[in-house]
C-alpha cells in the first residue's frame, strides 16, 4: 500500500518534471511561431511571450514573381519524396545484403558509406556541379533528388543494416527450406519485418532532404522551383531584420515535418529505440 | 544436398551483389569520384585565372603550403575543435540524462521522448535562423530573459562578440544534438538486461552504484558510437555557422568547413579550397576509422 | 489493418511525387535551346533585392512584348551567392546569356573569361562616351570592355534632422571635415539613438562602407601596412567600442541597418548608398532626414566609392540578341526611367542631366554631385580576394581578437602575397 503510493507520487513527479523539461526545450519553436504571429512593431519591441496582436500577417509571402507559397511546398515535397524513394529503392537491397553476408569485399563496401557519410556536403559542390551539368540536371527536380540522395542513403544504410542483422538467421533459413530464393525472401519476409525499420529510415530520409538549403542553393536557380528551406535561406538575407516575416517563413517550413512527425511519431520512436540505430 | 546447398550460396552471393552494387555504384559516383577531384585539384593552382582555361600546373604541395603557413587555418582548426569538444560536453550528458530519465516508463515518457525528437528533425537553416533571432543583442529574447532574472546587467552582444558568438552557435547546435544523442542511447538502453539490475538490487547496489558499475560498462559501446557519431557531425558543420553567424565576427566562428567554402566561393581559390576540405576530410577519416573499428567489432560477434 | 492505409497513402503520395517531379524537370530542360521557328530565351541573373528588382522585370515585361520574338528567363541570385554561382557556372559551362552583376565584380570574371569581350558591339554603338569615366572604367580589363554599367550609386552621409534639433547639434554641411563629423557623431548619441550606423557586415558591403574611412586617412588597399591605414581602421574601431554604434551593426547588412536603425530613428547619421532612400520612403515615409557628401580632407570632400551594377554578357551563341537587350535596357531613357524608379544614380551622364530627379531631389542630387568625384574600388582581377582581406581585418579589431596594427600586418601579408 505504501509502496504503492510512493511509486504513484514518483510517477506524477516524473511525468511533471517531464512536462515541464520538455516545454523549456521546446521554447525555440514556440518562439519561432508565437513571434510569426505578431505585427512588425511587437517583433522589434520588448518581448512578450505571447502577441498581444495576433496577425497573419507576416505569412502573407510573395516574391517579385509572385509565386505562391503553394510552389514552395510543392517544390519540397518532390524533391524530399523523390530523394526518399530514391533511399528506399537503393537503400534498402543494399542494407540487406551488408547484414546478411560477410567477406572482405562487403566490408569495403559498407566503408564507402561510411566514408560517404564523413564527408561534409558543402565540400563537394563545385565537382557535383560540373558533373550535373553535363547531364542536364541542373535547374532540375531530380539533381537536388540524388544530391540529396548522398546524405540520406549512406544514413539508411547503416541504420537499416543493424536492423537486418537483428533479424534471426533462423527466419531466412525456413524460407530457403520452403524453396524461397533469396530475391522472394527479401521481398515476402524481410521487407515485411523489418518494417518499421524502413519507415524510420524513410521518415528520417525524408525530414534531411527536406531540411537540404546546400544543395538547392546551388543547383536550382529558377524561382518556381525552389524548396522551402532555400526560400527561408533566401529570406534572411533580403528581409533582414522583419524578424516576424522571417520566422513565419521558418514555420512554415518547420510545421509540415512536425505534423509529419505527430502523424508517424509512433512508428518513428519505436522503430528508433527497437534497436534500429547502434550506429 | 550437399550440393544445392552450395548452389545456393553461391546464388546467394550473386544476389547480395546486385542488392549492394547499386547503392555502391551510386555512392562512388557521387561521392569518391568528387573526392578524388577534390585531390587532384589541390594539386593544381586553380584560381580565377585559369580555371576556364586548361592549363592548370602541377606544383605539389605548394596549395597546402600555403594553407597551412596561414594563420586562419589554425583559427578554424582551433574553433572547429573548441566547438566540437564543448558541443559534445553538453549534448552527451544531457541527452543521456534524458534517455534515462525516459526510461523510467512513467505515463508520458514515451510521448514526451517522441515530441523532444521533434527537435531534431528541425532544418538547420531554421534553427539557425531561430537561434539568430533569439541571440539578437537588442531585442533577443535571451537578454530580455537573462536581464530580467538579474542574471546580467546589461544586454550581451551575443553574435557581435568572438567568445559569445562561439557561445551562441555551441548552444544552438546543442539543442538539435541532445535529441540526437537521447534518442540512440534510448535505443541501447532498452536493449539493457533487466535481470542484472535485480541482482544487483537484490546484492544491496545503490541507483549510483547500479549506474556506475552496471549501465555504463554495459553501454560502453553504444556510448563510443554515440560519441563518434556526434563527433563527425559537429565536426563537419556548416549550415548552422554558415547562416548564423558567417565564421564572424572576423574569424572568431570560422571552422574548416567554412574556411574550405570561403577559399572556394568568395575569394574564388579552388584549389586552396579543395586543400581545406582534404584536410578536414582526413581529419574526420581519423576519427571515423575508430568508428569503423566499432562497427567491425559488432561484425565479429 | 491500419498499416495497410498508411502503406498504401505513403505508396500513392510518393508514385505521385515521381511523375510530377520527373514531369517537371523534363519539361524544364527542353525550353532553354533556341530554335528560328521558335522565340529566342534568353538566360538572365540578376542579385539585386526585391524593391529594385520589380522595377527591372517591368523593363524586361516591356522589352518582350515590344519583341515577340525573344522571350527573357530570369533568375534571382542572393547578392552573396552571385560570385558562387558563376564561378560554378562557368566551369561547368552554365552561363546564363547576360547577368547583372555588383560593379566591383565585373573586372574578376573579365580576368577570368567569363565575361564576354564586348568591345566591337560598344564601339559600334557610339554611346560609351556619355557614361561618366568611374563607372565606364569598372567595365574594362586591359583596354577593352566587359561590362556595361547599368546603374551606379556612392556614398554620402544620410543624417536624421529630427535627432540633431532634439540634441541641439547643428546640421551638417558639404564643408564639414572629419573632426566636424566625429565630434557630431559623439553629440547625437544618447540612450535613445545611436551617433552612427556604417555596414561592417563581412560582405563586400562593407568594405564598401569601410574604405572611406581608409581613404581618408590617406590608405588604401595595397597600403594597409601603413601608420595612415592604422588611423582609418583606429576611426572606425574607437566609434564603435565607444559604443557610439550598434554592437550588431557587425551581422547586418545595409538594408538591414537601414531598416531597423536609421528608418526608425534609432540612429542620427547613416553611411548609405543612394538606394536606401527608397527603402527609407517604404519603411517609414514621415522620417525628417537629409544627407550630406562625405566629410573633407584638405579642402575636399573624400572621395566616394562608386558602387553600382553592371551588365555581363555571358552568352556563347545568342551575342545580337543579348546586345540588343544590353544596348535598350542602357538607352539614355530607359537608364533614366530605371534609376528614378529604383533609386539610384545613372552612370550616363545624358541620362543623369535630363532627370530632374537628380536636381531636385534634395537626396539624390547629393549624390549625383558625390558622382563626379567617385573613386573606385580597387579595381583589380583578385579583388574579392584583397576585399575579404580588409573585412577581417576590420572585424577581427572590432571584436577585440586582435590589434589594428595586428589586423591589418595579416591583411596586407595577405594581399602582398595576391599581388604577386
Amino acid at each position: 500500500m505504501k509502496i504503492s503510493r510512493s511509486v504513484k507520487n514518483k510517477n506524477i513527479r516524473n511525468n511533471v518534471i517531464g512536462v515541464i523539461v520538455t516545454l523549456l526545450f521546446l521554447f525555440p519553436l514556440f518562439w519561432m511561431i508565437s513571434t510569426s504571429l505578431k505585427p512588425q512593431s511587437e517583433a522589434f519591441a520588448t518581448p512578450t511571450l505571447f502577441p498581444k496582436h495576433v496577425t497573419f500577417s507576416a505569412f502573407v509571402m510573395e516574391s517579385e514573381k509572385g509565386i505562391s507559397m503553394l510552389q514552395y511546398l510543392f517544390n519540397s515535397v518532390i524533391v524530399s519524396f523523390g530523394s526518399t524513394i530514391l533511399t528506399i529503392i537503393l537503400g534498402v537491397p543494399a542494407a540487406y545484403g551488408l547484414a546478411r553476408w560477410k567477406s572482405k569485399l562487403n566490408s569495403s563496401m559498407l566503408l564507402v558509406f561510411l566514408v560517404a557519410q564523413m564527408m561534409p556536403s558543402s565540400l563537394i559542390l563545385t565537382p557535383l556541379f560540373i558533373n550535373f551539368s553535363k547531364l542536364h540536371l541542373i535547374n532540375s527536380y531530380l539533381g537536388v533528388i540524388l544530391a540529396d540522395a548522398t546524405i540520406t542513403i549512406p544514413f539508411s544504410v547503416i541504420i537499416l543494416r543493424t536492423y537486418f542483422k537483428g533479424i534471426p538467421e533462423s527466419l531466412a533459413e525456413a524460407a530457403r527450406m520452403d524453396g524461397c530464393g533469396p530475391l522472394r525472401t527479401f521481398l515476402k519476409i524481410m521487407i515485411p519485418i523489418s518494417y518499421p525499420g524502413i519507415i524510420v529510415s524513410a521518415s528520417m530520409s525524408l525530414f534531411m532532404s527536406w531540411g537540404d538549403m546546400v544543395f538547392s542553393l546551388t543547383f536550382i536557380n529558377k524561382e518556381a522551383m525552389k524548396p522551402l528551406s532555400l526560400i527561408l535561406y533566401k529570406a534572411m538575407g533580403e528581409l533582414g531584420v522583419q524578424w516576424n516575416v522571417l520566422m513565419a517563413y521558418a514555420a512554415v517550413v518547420v510545421i509540415p515535418i512536425v505534423i509529419v512527425f505527430i502523424f508517424l511519431q509512433k512508428y518513428i520512436v519505436a522503430g528508433l529505440t527497437a534497436g534500429s540505430v547502434k550506429g | 544436398m550437399k550440393k544445392s546447398h552450395q548452389l545456393y550460396f553461391v546464388k546467394q552471393k550473386l544476389t547480395v551483389y546486385t542488392f549492394v552494387l547499386p547503392a555502391v555504384i551510386f555512392m562512388a559516383l557521387m561521392i569518391i569520384l568528387p573526392i578524388g577531384y577534390n585531390i587532384v585539384m589541390s594539386f593544381e593552382n586553380v584560381d580565377l585565372m585559369n580555371f576556364t582555361s586548361k592549363t592548370k600546373n602541377f606544383v605539389g604541395f605548394d596549395v597546402y603550403k600555403s594553407i597551412l603557413t596561414n594563420s586562419v587555418f589554425y583559427i578554424a582548426l582551433k574553433n572547429t575543435l573548441i566547438f566540437t569538444f564543448w558541443c559534445l560536453v553538453f549534448q552527451f550528458p544531457l541527452g543521456f540524462a534524458m534517455a534515462m530519465f525516459y526510461s523510467l516508463k512513467f505515463k508520458m515518457a514515451e510521448f514526451l521522448r517522441g515530441i523532444t525528437v521533434v527537435a531534431w528533425m528541425v532544418p538547420m537553416v531554421a534553427v539557425a535562423g531561430v537561434f539568430k533571432y533569439m541571440f539578437n543583442g537588442d531585442i533577443g529574447i535571451i537578454n530580455e530573459l537573462l536581464v530580467g532574472l538579474h542574471l546580467i546587467s546589461k544586454p550581451i552582444q551575443w553574435l557581435s562578440n568572438g567568445d559569445t558568438a562561439m557561445t551562441s552557435i555551441i548552444i544552438a547546435n546543442v539543442w538539435k544534438g541532445i535529441p540526437f544523442n537521447m534518442i540512440l542511447l534510448a535505443t541501447a538502453l532498452t536493449t539493457m538486461p533487466t535481470d542484472v539490475y535485480e541482482a544487483a538490487s537484490i546484492d544491496g547496489a545503490n541507483a549510483f552504484q547500479r549506474f556506475t558499475r552496471i549501465t555504463i560498462p554495459l553501454l560502453k559501446p553504444a556510448m563510443i558510437s554515440v560519441l563518434t557519431l556526434g563527433f563527425i557531425y559537429t565536426f563537419k558543420v556548416f549550415d548552422l555557422v554558415y547562416v548564423m553567424t558567417g565564421g564572424g565576427p572576423g574569424s572568431s566562428t570560422e571552422v574548416l568547413s567554412t574556411l574550405a567554402y570561403r577559399y572556394s566561393f568568395t575569394e574564388y581559390n579552388f584549389s586552396q579550397g579543395a586543400a581545406a576540405a582534404n584536410v578536414l576530410f582526413v581529419l574526420l577519416s581519423l576519427v571515423g576509422l575508430i568508428y569503423i573499428h566499432i562497427v567491425r567489432k559488432e561484425e565479429d560477434q | 489493418m491500419k498499416k495497410r492505409i498508411l502503406s498504401a497513402a505513403v505508396a500513392v503520395i510518393l508514385t505521385a511525387a515521381m511523375f510530377t517531379g520527373c514531369a517537371s524537370s523534363g519539361g524544364s530542360s527542353t525550353t532553354t535551346s533556341g530554335d528560328s521557328s521558335k522565340p529566342t530565351t534568353l538566360q538572365m541573373w540578376y542579385h539585386i533585392s526585391p524593391d529594385q528588382a520589380k522595377v527591372l522585370l517591368t523593363f524586361l515585361d516591356e522589352y518582350q512584348s515590344a519583341n515577340p520574338n525573344i522571350k527573357i528567363e530570369t533568375q534571382s541570385v542572393p547578392f552573396q551567392e552571385m560570385k558562387k554561382q558563376l564561378s560554378i557556372g562557368t566551369a561547368a559551362g552554365q552561363l546564363p546569356d547576360l547577368a547583372l552583376c555588383d560593379t566591383v565584380d565585373n573586372v574578376s570574371f573579365a580576368a577570368m573569361g567569363v565575361a564576354d569581350d564586348i568591345t566591337t558591339e560598344v564601339n559600334a554603338w557610339g554611346d560609351i562616351d556619355n557614361f561618366y569615366p568611374g563607372p565606364k572604367s569598372s567595365g574594362m580589363y586591359n583596354d577593352k570592355y566587359y561590362g556595361l554599367p547599368f546603374y551606379s550609386n556612392c556614398l554620402s552621409i544620410m543624417y536624421n534632422k529630427d535627432i540633431f534639433d532634439k540634441m541641439k547639434v547643428p546640421y551638417p554641411t558639404s564643408d564639414w571635415t572629419w573632426s566636424d563629423f566625429i565630434d557630431k557623431v559623439h553629440k547625437t548619441n544618447s540612450p535613445d539613438a545611436f551617433g552612427l550606423t556604417m555596414c561592417l557586415f563581412k560582405s563586400e558591403e562593407g568594405t564598401f562602407d569601410e574604405l572611406p574611412f581608409f581613404w581618408q586617412a590617406g590608405a588604401d588597399w595595397n597600403t594597409l601596412n601603413t601608420p595612415q591605414a592604422v588611423d582609418g581602421l583606429k576611426t572606425i574601431n574607437d566609434l564603435y567600442t565607444g559604443h557610439y554604434m550598434s554592437k550588431e551593426l557587425i551581422s547586418m547588412t545595409q538594408a538591414d541597418m537601414c531598416s531597423s536603425l536609421f528608418s526608425t530613428g534609432k540612429s542620427a547619421m547613416m553611411v548609405a548608398g543612394s538606394w536606401l532612400s527608397k527603402n527609407i520612403k517604404n519603411a517609414n515615409p514621415n522620417l525628417n532626414y537629409a544627407a550630406v557628401p562625405l566629410p573633407m580632407v584638405d579642402g575636399k570632400n573624400t572621395a566616394s566609392p562608386i558602387g553600382g551594377g553592371n551588365l555581363m554578357m555571358l552568352t556563347k551563341d545568342k551575342k545580337a540578341q543579348t546586345w540588343d537587350l544590353m544596348k535598350w535596357l542602357n538607352s539614355k531613357d530607359n537608364q533614366q526611367k530605371y534609376c528614378e524608379q529604383a533609386g539610384y544614380i545613372p552612370p550616363r551622364k545624358d541620362a543623369a542631366d535630363a532627370g530632374e530627379i537628380w536636381k531636385t531631389d534634395p537626396i539624390l542630387s547629393v549624390y549625383q554631385k558625390s558622382m563626379a568625384n567617385a573613386r573606385a574600388r580597387g579595381p583589380h582581377p583578385q579583388w574579392p580576394q584583397i576585399s575579404s582581406a580588409i573585412q577581417f581585418a576590420v572585424q577581427d579589431t572590432l571584436s577585440g581578437a586582435k590589434t589594428p596594427e595586428q589586423a591589418l600586418k595579416s591583411a596586407s601579408d595577405e594581399i602582398a602575397a595576391i599581388k604577386k
